[in-house]
């Protein structure tokens, strides 16, 4: 019995140490840089090389996988090889193909077209990743051109699927034509201080050939050498151009690297911090089978390894766009996720239950998985539009009013374990009942400080940048009815309307409001968002809240119903 | 009975019915109903019911028009088809608070509590010192509020002195709350920043004036127009030193009927109007209400209201059909089709409705109310950056020369997307701009209770921070020991 006992003791001590780990290994060795191979292209190195586009420079990794995403939906692309087999190319490797005019590329199978009327209406054959190539459009271009045309025309929540399809692909072919012709990016740096970055037409233009711009004659050459097929000299014309660029532009050659490398790294992709929240939420679930102590801690162990990894590459996006964390929606996604698993860690270290850490998990995953729907493909770190424009306000009141929704989020997923484990699993004994309700209370009081300081921030920015404190649009609405919703909460428990139960199925309803308040606002206005998204993102938005309101009602159950207390009120039965 | 049942069951007995320490029975059974917290949660979920709805009537309805409706109303009413999607077009309007009677009840709610729950626990020197650096912090925010302490609202979009100070305000009132009500504190600093924040939107609501100055480059105005108040104006332009304008507010002809009055040259008969309008050319043999002026040639169909969550930055273009009459024998004038369409200042364009009467020519136009200020703005500038290499905005900025002569005032000033222009107790915000850069729309606000969100924003944090902090230093020492 007692050597058992030392097993025990021992494999929990080591077990969680040797798990952990590994996963920091797996981290460090996702994290270190890529490299080229010695006698191949060094397309690394060449995605490196920092360009201008869309109001901000990047590094042409970025532009590759933004481009080819926003056409293809994938960020590698799959084409035929010489022997006849299919083999995956990397983004940078496409878009040179397309940058220098590859005969190839009109066969690369890049076009997604989902809306099955428009590949119809294209005489294509529907197929198994619905992508198809330039030879393949053919001369129905023109078409596309002109149904684009007409649907322009119309508001943006008027068009059907089809006219936003055909919309969309004629955006696509538009920018590979503008990638062909060099207009896209402005790949030339500025001549003197001050000035912008040129596209290559123009600069040569400027110029009046291409041999008095160091950086026009760098860029032909690398693309000649490319044509050619040329390895040496590439390689030799991108370490040549980088050189200059690391002398003349250091700012920018130092951020296009760590983009590339962040890029390559994907710290938010589902391989890497997703993976081990996934897991850390799968130990948890089974601690509650067996061996606990030694899952919990395992989890714990790898959710604190996640969380490090999920900081620092919101570091990283801090440092490469030089804002506060939160600028889109996108990035509000990844910073609800991290604030969710440090409130989720410190809970754990407070109370030490595994509650913290399993809804810690759960949240960090779902959303990364948000953030990728929100974000995949996409260049998240856009410029931003000009009344954003203040860090003040992106730092007080944005982080203030994400780290709110964070709360409740928390708030409502403690409720909904407290809910869900009474009323399935025998799993909950008094204490963890009291231990949990108590959580879920004090996220509660946590989730009003900050969304009432978030939502009145809001009111002060607004009165500076437009002199109006509250004008009831909708976002601040949104704002507005989070502050309502963990007031009645706080104030029902406060006159013993609500007990541990009550607060528990009003949180879990918390997250529909926060979910409202989060997306379902952004949904009411047609205009910037494209159309398909928001459809598909209020059908997920309907079955969220339908879930949660599922979980709620399940608290309506009376306490000695619930399994877990059920047998405590039956010990002849047991 | 469940052990976890019965620790609540526990709590719940050391509840006590509020009640009020004084006065007839009647008046203490009233004031524990009014102070009852489960008044205050029903209220809280009825403003957030009301706040949904009113949300989602923005689809289809201006931001203004909502308000109006739903918000700065003793009672609002909800049309059903809010809910459900557009298409299915659901009947039905039903009768619910509105955000005046509801922030009226929280706020009655708010002080009836603290009337009879919270008890100054505290006797003597302590007491009189308490009441002391209370009134020391009201009189404090009051000298705020009328721009005496030296903060201005413009400084306080950065870590500045201004913060500092606002700070130290809100600080000396919590430590008069801590001197009277001891550990209960926190709760009474916040309630008393959430009164203040509604009052303030009671004093916002029926105060805050807004307008717009419109300038093209190089031009100088003094005029402050309000594009959601439209005004009839009858211009006679017969005296030589001066026009003489008479206008008849939005809010007459609404009531429709006959507008009468001594001043005006004719009788106006008010025979439609369109909140927002678009005009096109009669189809010839078409039914034409208006046969005077433009009206005979064009026809103004009426358009939806811009919804509040549009994104195009659309504006109602209101538009109106006026039968005039002879003021003695009541003989038709014609009837006149008055638009913005019409208006120089928003079509670009003038095309005055111009009537005959007894010889003199009246001019008729359908305009923004205007007001008019003692100074000029010359707008020198106009500037519309965008990100190189695409259309999306970085900054909009004006360049305006203010020159008020009785001020001595002459001098340039930028204004720019979060850098209004305070002066004269008004402050100007870059708002819009004309179309191909070639203007700029100044947004007009004055509002003299600015400055009490920040101070019951931070009453608020501080307070709840108060509370919520010593409960966790409570709980983790009791764990700890």
């Amino acid at each position: 019995m007692t050597r058992s006992v030392g097993l025990l003791s021992t494999a929990e001590r080591w077990v969680p140490r040797v798990v952990v780990g590994l996963a920091v290994a797996l981290a460090a060795s996702a994290a270190r840089p890529p490299r080229d191979p010695q006698n191949g292209f060094h397309l690394i190195a060449f995605g490196q090389i920092p360009v201008a586009h869309q109001g901000r420079v990047k590094p042409l990794d970025s532009l590759a996988r933004t481009s080819l995403a926003a056409m293809s939906g994938r960020q590698s692309l799959r084409v035929a090889s010489s022997d006849g087999s299919e083999v995956r190319i990397p983004a940078v490797r496409w878009l040179l193909d397309v940058m220098t005019r590859r005969p190839a590329v009109k066969d690369y199978r890049m076009f997604r077209i989902e809306n099955d009327q428009l590949s119809g209406f294209l005489g294509l054959e529907r197929r198994e990743g619905l992508r198809y190539s330039l030879s393949e459009l053919g001369a129905n271009v023109a078409m596309v051109g002109e149904q684009a045309a007409r649907a322009s025309e119309k508001p943006a929540g008027e068009r059907d699927a089809f006219e936003a399809g055909a919309l969309g692909l004629a955006t696509q072919l538009g920018v590979l034509s503008d990638l062909q012709s060099w207009d896209e990016p402005h790949a030339v740096p500025p001549d003197a201080p001050g000035r912008p970055w040129r596209a290559w037409p123009e600069a040569v233009r400027g110029a009046g050939s291409t041999s008095a711009d160091p950086a026009v004659r760098s860029l032909s050459a690398l693309a000649a050498a490319w044509s050619a097929g040329d390895v040496s000299r590439f390689n030799s014309a991108v370490a040549e151009y980088r050189d200059w660029l690391d002398e003349t532009r250091p700012a920018d050659a130092r951020s296009a690297r760590i983009e590339a490398w962040f890029n390559h790294a994907d710290p938010f992709g589902l391989a890497r911090t997703f993976a081990l929240y996934l897991v850390a939420f799968l130990l948890g679930c089974l601690s509650w089978l067996g061996a606990e102590r030694l899952l919990r801690r395992t989890a714990t162990g790898l959710l604190a390894c996640a969380l490090a990894v999920h900081a620092a590459g919101l570091v990283v996006r801090i440092d490469l766009t030089g804002r506060p964390p939160v600028t889109n929606l996108y990035s509000s996604a990844l910073f609800i996720g991290f604030g969710c698993v440090a409130l989720g860690l410190v809970l754990e270290r407070v109370h030490g239950n595994g509650a913290g850490s399993l809804i810690g998990s759960l949240a960090g995953a779902l959303t990364l998985l948000v953030a990728f729907g929100l974000g995949g493909g996409e260049d998240t770190m856009q410029v931003l539009q000009a009344v954003l424009d203040t860090r003040f306000w992106l730092a007080t009141h944005v982080v203030c009013i994400t780290l709110g929704y964070t709360a409740t989020f928390v708030a409502g997923l403690l409720g909904g374990l407290l809910i869900l484990r009474g009323v399935l699993t025998r799993s909950l004994d008094d204490g963890t009942f009291r231990s949990l309700g108590r959580m879920t209370y004090g996220t509660v009081c946590f989730a009003t400080l900050l969304s009432f300081v978030g939502t009145v921030l809001g009111g002060i920015w607004a009165d500076q940048s437009w002199g109006r404190f509250w004008g009831w649009d909708p976002k601040e609405n949104g704002a507005l009815m989070i502050v309502l919703w963990c007031a009645l909460i706080l104030h029902a428990r406060w006159g013993g309307m609500v007990r541990e139960r009550g607060v528990a199925a009003l949180s879990v309803l918390g997250n529909v409001v926060t979910a409202w308040s989060w997306f379902g606002t952004n949904m009411l206005g047609v205009g910037l968002h494209s159309y398909g998204f928001m459809d598909q993102a209020m059908l997920w938005l309907v079955l969220f809240s339908l879930s949660q309101a599922a979980v709620a009602a399940l608290a309506a159950i009376p306490l000695n119903r619930w399994r877990s207390f059920r047998r405590a009120l039956e010990p002849a039965l047991v | 009975m469940d052990p976890a049942e019965s620790a609540l069951a526990r709590e719940r007995g050391e509840r006590r019915r509020p009640r009020a320490r004084w006065g007839p029975a009647a008046f203490r059974e009233t004031a524990a109903a009014l102070a009852s917290l489960k008044l205050t949660v029903v209220l809280l979920g009825l403003a957030l019911f009301l706040t949904f709805a009113g949300t989602l009537a923005q689809v289809d309805r201006g931001i203004w028009t909502v308000m109006e409706q739903y918000f700065r109303t003793p009672v609002a009413r909800i049309q059903l088809r809010v809910f459900f999607p557009r298409g299915w077009d659901v009947p039905g309007t039903i009768w619910f608070p509105g955000g005046w009677l509801i922030g009226g009840l929280l706020f009655v709610n708010l002080v009836a509590a603290h009337a009879t729950r919270f008890a100054v626990a505290v006797k003597g020197a302590r007491a009189i010192a308490g009441y002391g650096v209370l009134a020391a912090g009201s009189a404090l925010t009051l000298l705020l509020c009328l721009d005496l302490l030296g903060v201005q609202p413009g400084g306080l979009s950065s870590i500045s002195v201004g913060w500092g100070v606002l700070f130290g305000v809100v600080l000396v009132m919590a430590a008069g709350a801590w001197l009277l009500f001891g550990r209960r504190a926190g709760i009474v600093l916040s309630h008393g920043g959430i009164a203040v924040l509604l009052l303030s939107e009671l004093i916002t609501g029926v105060t805050a004036v807004e307008g717009q100055m419109v300038l093209r480059e190089g031009e100088t105005s003094n005029v402050v127009e309000s594009p959601r108040l439209p005004e009839l104006a009858v211009i006679d332009r017969s005296p030589a030193e001066y026009d003489e304008e008479l206008v008849v507010p939005w809010s007459r002809l609404r009531k429709g009927g006959i507008v009468r009055d001594p001043a005006l040259p004719f009788d106006i008969e008010v025979r439609d109007l369109l909140v927002n309008s678009e005009l096109v050319v009669a189809p010839p043999g078409a039914a034409n209400p208006a046969e005077s002026g433009d009206g005979a040639g064009l026809l103004a169909v009426r358009r939806p209201e811009v919804g509040g969550v549009s994104s195009g930055g659309e504006e109602d273009v209101p538009s109106a059909v006026l039968g005039l009459r002879d003021k003695r024998n009541g003989a038709s004038l014609g009837t006149w089709l008055v638009s913005y369409w019409f208006e120089p200042g928003f079509a670009g364009e003038d095309r005055p409705q111009r009537v005959v009467v007894d010889g003199r020519t009246y001019d008729l136009y359908l305009r923004s109310r205007r007001a008019y200020r003692p100074y000029t703005f010359t707008l020198l500038d106009f500037r519309h950056d965008v990100y190189p290499g695409t259309q999306i905005p970085k900054d909009f900025s004006s360049f305006v020369r203010v020159r008020d002569e009785k001020a001595r005032v002459d001098r340039e000033v930028r204004i720019w997307m979060n850098h209004p222009l305070r002066y004269a107790g008004e402050t100007f915000y870059q708002a819009s701009f004309l179309p191909g850069d070639s203007g700029t729309v100044l947004q007009v606000v004055s509002n003299p209770a600015w400055a009490i969100p920040y101070v019951s924003c931070l009453m608020v944090a501080v307070g709840l921070l108060a509370h919520f902090g010593s409960n966790l230093g409570r709980f983790l020492r009791r764990r700890a020991t």
